[in-house]
């Protein structure tokens, strides 16, 4: 009988440690998931350089303080969206999505921003599309894959 | 391969639990009683199958809590089966006769404003229920002025709406902004593939009525708390925060797909 008692509470604990095993398994967060993570963290640890809060401030001079966009072309669009949890938003389009992020983020260091200030803003990039089918083909909102490499 | 191993567990069950107590009977000695070989093992079978039984229910049964409780505890809320205490229920109307004619009342949502042409059949397939006052059409468009264009002025308006609404909740200021970032950034984002169109519409949803709004939700006429699509995006806004706070956000598909905690540690 104590035989039993001991096999039993073993696969028990077996069992236990195996649930526990695959729960963890699974709950990691998927590609999506970290990337609003990345979002979230990266927002709440927002911080730029001095020389980034001074282009920050001319670059969005124009707004008043307001959501809007900075620049918009057929490719990309940068905007600007104030505090709470204040950030750089670039949008740019399905085609060629990635190459448009690079001109995109380009664009941000033509007008003297460091890696660390994109990140430090922080900027969060999303993909748009108009096909309604292709939502889950769409890379979520991200930050630079620089940023994603820091944080 | 595998029908060898089933024989060779089966044979090893046979020999531990109908052989081994034969063999161990033959060693008693003469001054005991001679044991009842058949009914000792019917006995040992008996009570190792419901040994083993009641092993494998546990461990069932402690697999299955640990999936349900810690995988996926928002696999079923308990709220959602009940049924809506005051539903609304519309009885045949004089309308809906046959030869009544056309009723504006039962149109789909004609496009009673398509905001100096932006919407059209391709952005707003069922009319344009979800921006009345133009703000989605006049940052897309660029028709407004002083720096308040662009999708991204647009999505300044949403998330300032989804805050509040967060807010109006109580929840602690880490989930205000956790909240308003996957709502905003990711389910309203990814619902509507990043356009953030407030009439988009999708007629392939799961529940068969349509998908629509920012957060693509049912049709009013779905008759589900909290969950409106077909309205202003102010209220699509509404119902969506109401609907997270109150109901599982494993409702909408794009949620499910990150696979991070409804909220976060305050």
């Amino acid at each position: 009988m104590n035989k039993k008692i001991i096999i039993i509470l073993t696969t028990v604990v077996i069992l236990t440690i195996l649930g526990l095993g695959i729960k963890m398994f699974l709950d990691r967060p998927s590609e999506e998931g970290k990337m609003i993570q990345e979002i979230y963290q990266a927002q709440e640890t927002a911080s730029l350089s001095p020389g980034g809060e001074a282009l920050k401030a001319e670059l969005i001079k124009f707004l008043g303080g307001k959501a809007g966009a900075i620049i918009n072309n057929s490719d990309f669009e940068i905007g600007y969206l104030p505090a709470p949890l204040e950030r750089l938003m670039i949008f740019v389009n399905f085609n060629n999505w990635q190459e448009k992020e690079n001109t995109a983020i380009s664009w941000l260091k033509s007008r003297g921003f460091s890696d660390a200030d994109i990140c430090g803003f922080p900027t969060v990039i999303s993909v748009v599309t108009d096909t309604p089918e292709s939502s889950m083909e769409l890379p979520g909102s991200h930050v630079p894959s620089f940023c994603s490499e820091d944080i | 391969m595998m029908f060898k191993k089933i024989i060779l567990a089966t044979a090893t069950f046979i020999i531990i639990f109908l052989v081994h107590p034969v063999s161990a009977a033959t060693t008693i000695t003469s001054t005991e009683p001679i044991p009842l070989g058949l009914a000792q093992r019917v006995s040992n079978t008996y009570t190792w199958a419901l040994g083993i039984g009641g092993m494998v229910a546990l461990g069932i049964i402690i697999f299955g809590g640990v999936l349900y409780n810690f995988i996926n505890p928002d696999l079923t809320s308990l709220e959602e089966v009940f049924l809506d205490p005051n539903p609304r229920v519309e009885g045949p109307t004089l309308e809906r006769l046959p030869g009544a004619g056309n009723s504006s009342l039962f149109a789909a949502l004609p496009i009673t404003e398509d905001c100096g042409g932006f919407y059209n059949a391709r952005n707003a397939l069922k009319g344009n229920f979800g921006d009345p006052r133009c703000e989605y059409a006049s940052a897309i468009s660029g028709d407004s002025t002083g720096g308040t264009q662009g999708r991204t002025a647009f999505v300044g308006m949403l998330r300032n709406v989804v805050r509040s609404e967060v807010e109006r909740i109580g929840y602690c200021d880490a989930n205000v902004d956790y909240v308003t970032t996957v709502m905003v950034d990711q389910v309203a984002g990814c619902e509507t593939n990043w356009s953030y169109n407030s009439n988009s519409y999708n007629p392939r949803s799961t529940s068969g009525l349509g998908a629509y709004g920012l957060f693509q939700m049912n049709p009013s006429s779905a008759n589900r708390p909290y969950d409106q699509g077909d309205v202003p995006w102010r209220e699509q806004v509404a119902n969506a925060i109401k609907r997270y706070d109150q109901y599982s956000p494993s409702y909408w598909a794009c949620w499910n797909r990150l696979n991070i905690s409804k909220l976060v540690e305050c």
